[in-house]
């Protein structure tokens, strides 16, 4: 009997480590499909930056801009991911500390772009370009670590949604006076889907609804521009040319690439009518050149990224690591779907942009970045049970 | 809880394929269900259409001694729809401006309301030597303000030969002939007018590359059999 059980025992470890293997090895094809489709969609969003900025003054500007970002975001991407996931574990808690400094110091001493203090002018020149940083926006893979290192660990979901909330607050509070309202947005959903899949009682969420009307009410009266956005969204043909104007030309761009599209160079309407086509309306630019059948290979792409990183969380054993990979598939996911419900008229007008895709380098690296330090976590273990990083 | 993460992943995943199906639905609808009512209601904002009628020939005698051309000039005029109490004292501010940064000959007059009571009020007629481009860049920014183009057909300083060449009228922007050798090569002087479309940028600017023209019968010169002697021998 013993020997039988002996035996048992053998086998179920050799399944195990068998299964062990296989899961690895289609982790490795997930993680080769996240850079393939990374340099692919990169390379696809200089030429899409190209067809939105053809008729201004200096289009091939943007162009070299962003090709040299991607560069860097290409580079960053393979060096977070080389790097091994306990180092970020061990480094979170002062990376962390930077960024809500730097976060601080925006506030104070940070370069305003259409009213947002959210920029950092960086005294470098990238071949002769000026550059600029936005904390925000990098700090969006660091901040998920630290949820995930150290927050929903009490048995307790009462403790878990407290400690959670403290750290949301506090985190969203610089970010809500700069006021970048549209990355606050992005972590809000994030943060809430994030809460909702780790905590058995969810339902604690619904505590935070006074707080959440308070801060809405103070957003709006001090804030005036928000309203006559949301009006304008909500009765666009009432003021066509002024609060109804960008979601009128979202449409009528959309409407201009048909299925097939005008042709790449061809994008006259999102070059002459849409505002900030290379970045918050990128998606609406890309459809004017692309069409629909375009734009929905384009879907179907980032809908990949989206899909390896639920992968990847699902089937890495690591606690940590899977509640970054989760939170971190979330983010990039939310801000995806943000972005295009706002093209698409769907979402009133914020200024989120489409990852990758959008003319950014903040953006692009906050990107590169999150999927790297992704990468990193997915490959740091490859047996099961293992908290040890924690 | 870790247990069920498989699960909450499930209904992530399917929150998320159904908010992209929404996505592409609404683009779909965009894209293909109602392209043609947003392609009319964007045309009509951005799209101009009109009608350019070609320069008038000119007439020559037998010698090619020019009688009768076209020469075209422009106005700054304010807009009847503008001429209303209210905007006086901002139509005269500008006119201050325009004066004091290009054009010094505009009459140092302050207008008041009982003089804006006819169509388009004409306040300068803009010579050749002024920057149109740089005058319309600070009108564009008043909508009380236009540069009218004028037409005028211009005859030798001959009592006799203008009776020979004879009278025209414009109507709405076309010269026509109603006398005289202006009446009898009509057809010919005034070839037929051009159909234009261009799109307009959000600033009302043309998009040169946009700019089409249909097909037309080009103006053509009209020589006489005779020269000025003759002709006014014969008459």
């Amino acid at each position: 009997m013993n020997t039988v059980t002996q035996q048992l025992d053998k086998i179920a470890q050799l399944v195990t480590s068998h299964e062990g293997k296989l899961q690895f090895s289609s982790k490795k094809n997930h993680i080769i499909v996240i850079y393939a489709m990374l340099l692919i969609l990169g390379l696809c969003g200089c030429l899409a930056i190209y067809s939105a900025t053809f008729s201004s003054s200096s289009p091939k500007f943007f162009v070299i801009k962003q090709f040299l970002w991607l560069v860097a975001g290409l580079l960053t991407l393979w060096c977070s991911s080389i790097i091994k996931f306990k180092y970020y574990l061990k480094l979170i808690l002062p990376i962390i500390g930077i960024f809500y400094a730097l976060l601080i110091l925006v506030l104070i001493r940070g370069h305003q772009v259409n009213g947002m203090n959210g920029w950092f002018e960086i005294p470098v020149k990238l071949f002769s370009f000026k550059c600029y940083f936005q904390p925000s926006e990098v700090a969006k893979a660091f901040f998920v670590l630290f949820l995930a290192k150290y927050l929903l660990n009490f048995k307790n979901d009462f403790k878990n949604f407290c400690s959670f909330s403290i750290v949301a607050v506090l985190w969203s509070v610089p970010i809500m006076l700069q006021p970048d309202l549209g990355t606050l947005l992005i972590y809000a959903i994030a943060m809430l889907f994030y809460f909702v899949t780790q905590v058995k009682r969810w339902q604690y969420i619904l505590l935070w609804s006074l707080p959440l009307i308070v801060a809405l009410m103070w957003i709006f009266f001090n804030h005036s521009y928000i309203t006559e956005r949301l009006l304008g969204f909500l009765y666009p043909e009432a003021d066509p040319l002024n609060s109804g104007w960008h979601i009128n030309q979202f449409r009528y761009t959309i409407a201009r690439g048909g299925l097939t599209g005008a042709s790449w160079g061809n994008a006259i309407w999102a070059n002459n009518f849409l505002p900030l086509a290379h970045s918050d309306s990128a998606y609406a630019s890309i459809s004017e050149a692309c069409g629909f059948t375009g734009m929905f290979i384009v879907c179907l792409s980032l809908a990949s990224l989206s899909y390896c990183g639920f992968y990847l969380a699902e089937y890495t054993q690591n606690l940590v690591a899977r509640r970054f990979i989760l939170g971190a598939t979330i983010i990039f996911s939310t801000q995806t779907l943000l972005h295009m419900a706002v093209n698409l008229t769907i979402f009133p007008t914020t200024g989120i942009t489409l990852p990758i895709l959008s003319y950014g380098g903040s953006s692009m690296i906050a990107t590169m970045l999150l999927f790297g330090i992704m990468i990193s976590a997915a490959k740091c273990e490859n047996t099961a049970n293992n908290n040890n990083l924690k | 809880m870790e247990n069920n993460l498989g699960k909450r992943i499930f209904y992530l995943k399917i929150i998320f394929l159904l908010l992209l199906l929404i996505v592409l639905y609404t683009h779909f609808r965009y894209a293909f269900l109602e392209r043609n009512k947003l392609l009319q209601l964007g045309n009509k904002l951005a799209w101009r259409e009109g009608i350019l009628y070609q320069p008038r020939g000119k007439i020559y005698d037998s010698d090619m001694n020019i009688l009768a051309w076209t020469e075209r000039y422009y106005d700054l005029v304010i807009k009847q729809d503008f001429c209303e109490k209210q905007n006086i004292d901002k139509i005269n501010k500008v006119l201050n401006l325009i004066r004091k940064s290009l054009v010094p000959e505009i009459p140092h007059k302050k207008f008041i309301i009982e003089d804006l009571q006819e169509d388009n009020v004409v306040v300068y007629g803009i010579k050749p030597e002024i920057d149109l481009k740089k005058l319309n860049e600070i009108i564009d920014n008043f909508e009380f303000f236009a540069i009218k183009p004028r037409i005028v057909r211009l005859i030798v300083d001959h009592k006799k030969i203008q009776k020979i060449i004879g009278k025209t009228k414009i109507v709405e922007g076309k010269i026509i002939g109603i006398s005289g050798l202006e009446l009898k090569h009509d057809k010919k002087l005034s070839g037929t007018p051009v159909h234009y479309k261009v799109m307009l940028n959000r600033k009302r600017e043309w998009i040169t590359e946009t700019f089409s023209t249909s097909s037309s019968e080009k103006p053509e010169n009209v020589v006489l059999e005779k020269n000025i002697a003759k002709l006014l021998e014969e008459n």
